[in-house]
């Protein structure tokens, strides 16, 4: 499976489950619109991303469920149950394609007429009529048809308007190319303006003058005035005059010769260069006209000063139309002659043909890609889109860099000129800007308020929480902590021997220096070890929420199921664990949890009879308790009746008619967790499945804590889970047989005894020893671990352990010392051997055992 | 070395979108929304943004925005990706101040070529 998938499925996974949590939530809460948002999001990042592989059927789905969600987002489909339920459905199945993918499967074909299905239900609920619904493979690919839309586009491009001509543009509209060349002729300026000035229809009352305006502008080049035509419903005295005029001068000059008439002009800086290339046909023609070869040669060479040279001695010596005159008197003055690709890339560089024209052996082919990003470029300039001023920096750097990297792919030489002509566009868009700017400042948000936004709203807070959070998160593979794990519990046990070393520098070395030496270094490493140790524990430490997030799904269908309305109320979810505990008590808890919705809740009806509330209420409560977690599980159901356990226990043979008489309530319900026993007649449907409580309580031991029970009958039942906050460090117990090392765990050990041999008894075929008038039946582990059952001196050791069938006495060599050990499972060939529960290294590097007391006993 | 960010609230997108675009004179941020892009953004300058539009907290359209009201984030180039791919949503991008709108699934190949000519560092 690829890595992308691996991330996918992972990805979705959390949000097919925070989805769920938030179908969940919207069931128990009024107002809904911000869940559904959230809901809507998942399900929107599942099919952005399933996009990228080949998931058809999921995709198709998601995409309906996306639908459905958009709909009640927008209130046009107003949620209800049923939704509910089909929304946590397609939830189901896409987690289950998720398992699927997971194994590699091929057969994504199969997966079609469930995706058809679940989709056609799913656009049931959208209005029939709502245009939004479009089947998903109905819908064109977006990126063929945009790029067809690039192709359509260029073959309408008109030539003229290159990306940087809106003024210029607005120029050549109004004056004729000759007029162009002419101005550049007159004057050498790059201060150049445009002005665009329309007096107002009342101007002539206001005693204005339009023309002595005009014709007083500042370096005042040239103008054209549009007069209109007057028909005889004209009125005389309105003007109806427009300008256009062009000068040299800053636009700052302008606008205070213009101050009067504020809003009746617009005035544009106008770049020289830009000017020129916009008439570079007919420069270029007036000079093909002329023929002269040294200033072709000039040109083409690029040197400014022999075309200037050479322009000047032909200015004079001759007789030329007044076109011509211009174009000479422009190059006289050293202006660069306008390249005719360079013109195309400043004005048709969008032009497909242009760019494959100029071809020569650099073109590579440009990428349609690109052409359709710069011309979107020159929309984004041509449209009232965005703020302008905000947007040219952006855009005007894009073309640049778009610009050149055409310039370096069609003709090398024009490179520098776009440099240049962009930069002065910059310096153009520049220039308002700073005007602009406090304005944008008060518009601006900053990202704190945002923040502070998101949080002051009550939903969205846990949502925003959490992200938060998991930014800060490094996600790990869990097999690469449990290896560090590992080799730190070795550590742990490894600088056990520095102790062993010291004694023997002192015993042997004679050197009481160097045994204090080792000593001392070794408290240093001990200390090392252990925080190193607990640091370890701590990042396999995981929120109890782990696990608990699984439940209100789950008490929610079982409580659907079984008609009951049941509200499952979490508290200190936040309680951290380790994880691979955690993970060994989802089951028991479960368990647990069913037990409670089947058993002690019940149906809305009798709780109204018995004056409950019609809601049934579990609480399922984590509370740490120093080195421990509790969990509790609390119902308000009907209890459990001790009596009527007692009775059944005696039916089912589990205890003595004795005991049923004599037994108190309280040992009573502790009968539950006895083998083989199901308080409710009928194996119902939920709990039923063959593991009764004896199972839980297994498995909670198994993890190393206790589980108790209370109840009340017809108040309601607790079950308490104590648990150790980490199982990793075991205290066990050593001892000797046959000259190996073995271990139990601490918790196990009851007392150690010596007695003598003769005190042992044999009663029917067993040994036993009477210890304080109990009989405790003994176990041989020599032969049990099948030693050799050699005869030893008259001095037994016997190491007493309880057991869920009792205490028993393990007859064994030699006591030794309590140890706290890493345990670790067994692995390979013995792992499916259960005498044993794992082993551990000692200091030394011997191995130790740990033995499985229960085991043991089971075989023995 | 220019530096891009890929903002969206999938892993599996900024992850699939990194592998497409990553290079060695590439430096590649990632973020999950629009506040923590436009925090990471303005601490370092960036080049060029991949914006997803429906993302948590603060949305594509937002960002793009608040990266146009900030002149150190000016210049930076915006390619909005998103799967609406109605024209409504694509004129939209470009009204907050988008430079260009992809809809998903992109194409990747599409991807390159428009982000190596932005950067101007294609091979």
């Amino acid at each position: 499976m690829s890595e992308l998938l691996d991330v996918f499925i992972n990805e979705s996974r959390e949000n097919l489950e925070s989805a769920s949590r938030g179908l969940l939530t919207i069931q128990s809460s009024s107002s809904h619109n911000g869940i559904i948002d959230g809901i809507f999001r998942d399900i929107h990042t599942i099919k952005g991303s399933s996009d990228l592989f080949d998931i058809k059927p999921l995709t198709a789905l998601a995409h309906a469920a996306e639908d459905l969600l958009d709909c009640l987002r927008a209130s046009e489909v107003v949620y209800t149950e049923e939704i509910g339920d089909l929304l946590l459905e397609v939830l189901d199945q896409i987690s289950s394609w998720f398992d699927e993918l997971e194994l590699g499967t091929e057969n994504m074909n199969e997966w079609k007429p469930v995706s058809v299905k679940l989709s056609d239900s799913l656009r049931a609920f959208i209005n029939a009529d709502n245009p939004k619904v479009t089947s998903y493979e109905e819908q064109p690919h977006p990126v063929s048809s945009s790029s067809e839309n690039v192709i359509g586009n260029i073959a309408s491009e008109s030539p003229g308007a290159g990306p940087f001509t809106s003024t210029i543009g607005t120029f050549t509209s109004k004056f004729s190319s000759s007029s162009a060349i002419i101005l550049l002729a007159k004057t050498q300026s790059e201060n150049l303006y445009l002005i665009d000035y329309q007096p107002d229809h009342d101007c002539f009352f206001r005693g204005e003058d339009p023309f002595n305006v005009l014709i007083t502008m500042p370096g005042l080049l040239g103008f054209k005035a549009a007069f209109p035509l007057l028909t005889s419903e004209s009125d005389i005295y309105e003007s109806a005059l427009s300008f256009v005029a062009i000068g040299e001068a800053d636009i700052s000059e302008i606008d205070s010769h213009m101050a009067y008439y504020e809003g009746q002009y617009h005035v544009s800086h106008i770049s020289r260069r830009e000017l020129a290339l916009s008439c570079a046909a007919e420069i270029r023609d007036a000079v093909e006209k002329l023929a002269n070869e040294s200033l072709l040669i000039a040109i083409e060479d690029g040197e400014l000063e022999q075309i200037q040279s050479v322009a000047e001695l032909l200015q004079t010596s001759g007789n030329h139309d007044p076109m011509t005159n211009a174009v000479l008197c422009y190059l006289a003055k050293g202006n660069e002659y306008p390249a005719n690709s360079t013109q195309a890339h400043m004005q048709g560089s969008v032009k497909l043909e242009s760019l494959q024209l100029t071809d020569n052996k650099h073109v590579k082919s440009v990428s349609l890609y690109e052409v359709e990003l710069l011309q979107q470029q020159r929309k984004l300039l041509d449209a009232e889109y965005y703020n302008r001023e905000l947007m040219l920096p952006s855009v005007a750097n894009l073309t640049q860099q778009l610009l050149c990297r055409f310039a370096i792919e069609c003709d090398l030489t024009c490179e520098e000129s776009i440099r240049n002509a962009i930069d002065r566009a910059l310096s153009v868009a520049s220039t308002p800007l700073e005007n602009s700017q406090p304005e944008n400042d008060s518009n601006s948000i900053d990202v704190d308020s945002h923040n502070r936004h998101a949080s002051s709203n009550s939903p969205a807070e846990e949502g925003a929480k959490s992200e938060r959070h998991v930014v800060k998160m490094l996600k790990v593979d869990q097999e690469k902590i449990d290896y560090l794990m590992d080799i730190v519990g070795e550590l742990a046990v490894a600088k056990n021997s520095l102790p062993y070393l010291a004694k023997q520098a002192e015993k042997e070395g004679g050197s009481k220096a160097l045994s204090k030496q080792i000593k001392s270094h070794f408290s240093i490493v001990n200390r090392l070890t252990e925080s190193l140790q607990s640091a370890v524990l701590q990042i396999r430490m995981v929120p109890v929420s782990h696990v608990f997030e699984r439940y209100p799904r789950l008490v929610r269908d079982l409580a659907r199921k079984l008609n009951k309305k049941i509200e499952l109320v979490m508290s200190g979810e936040d309680t951290e664990f380790d994880k691979n505990l955690i993970e060994s008590l989802s089951e028991p808890l479960i368990h647990l949890l069913r037990n409670s919705i089947d058993h002690g809740i019940e149906l809305p009806d009798l709780r109204i009879q018995q004056g409950k509330a019609e809601k049934g209420r579990i609480d399922l409560i984590a509370t740490p308790l120093d080195d421990s977690v509790v969990i509790e599980i609390r119902d308000d159901g009907k209890g459990i009746d001790p009596e009527k356990l007692k009775m059944l226990a005696f039916q089912k043979g589990i205890i003595t008619e004795h005991q049923l008489e004599t037994m108190n309530d309280e040992d009573a319900l502790q009968l539950i967790f006895a083998p083989g026993f199901s308080t409710n007649e009928e194996v119902s449907d939920l709990s039923g499945r063959g593991v009764g409580m004896d199972a839980v309580r297994t498995m909670v031991n198994q993890a190393g804590g206790k589980i108790e029970m209370s109840s009340e009958l017809g108040i309601g039942t607790t079950f308490k889970l104590l648990l150790p906050q980490t199982m990793s460090v075991n205290h066990v117990m050593m001892f000797e047989v046959a000259d190996q090392m073995f271990a139990v765990s601490m918790d196990a050990v009851v007392e150690t005894v010596k007695v003598h041999r003769s005190e042992i008894q044999r009663i029917r075929n067993q040994n036993v020893l009477v210890i304080r008038d109990k009989l405790i039946p003994l176990c041989e582990l020599r032969s049990a671990l099948g030693f050799e059952n050699q005869e030893k001196g008259e001095e037994c050791s016997i190491l007493i352990v309880t057991s869920p069938t009792g205490e028993h006495g393990l007859v064994i060599d030699k006591f030794h010392e309590g140890i706290d050990v890493i345990q670790k499972p067994l692995e390979g060939v013995l792992s499916g051997y259960s005498h044993f529960s794992g082993t551990a290294l000692l200091g030394d590097g011997r191995v130790l055992l740990i033995v499985n007391i229960q085991e043991i006993l089971a075989c023995h | 070395m220019k530096n891009i960010m890929i903002v969206d609230d999938a892993t599996t997108v900024r992850m699939f979108h990194k592998g497409v675009i990553s290079s060695i004179n590439r430096h590649i941020e990632e973020a999950e929304n629009g506040v923590e892009a436009l925090e990471k953004a303005l601490k370092a300058p960036i080049d060029l943004f991949l914006v997803d539009i429906n993302m948590p907290k603060m949305d594509g359209y937002r960002l793009c925005q608040e990266i146009r009201q900030r002149d150190e984030l000016r210049t930076s180039t915006v390619i909005m990706i998103s799967t609406e791919s109605a024209k409504l949503d694509e004129e939209r991008a470009y009204r907050s101040g988008a430079n260009f709108y992809m809809s998903k699934p992109v194409d990747s190949e599409q991807l390159k070529v428009l982000v190596g000519a932005i950067l101007g560092d294609a091979v």
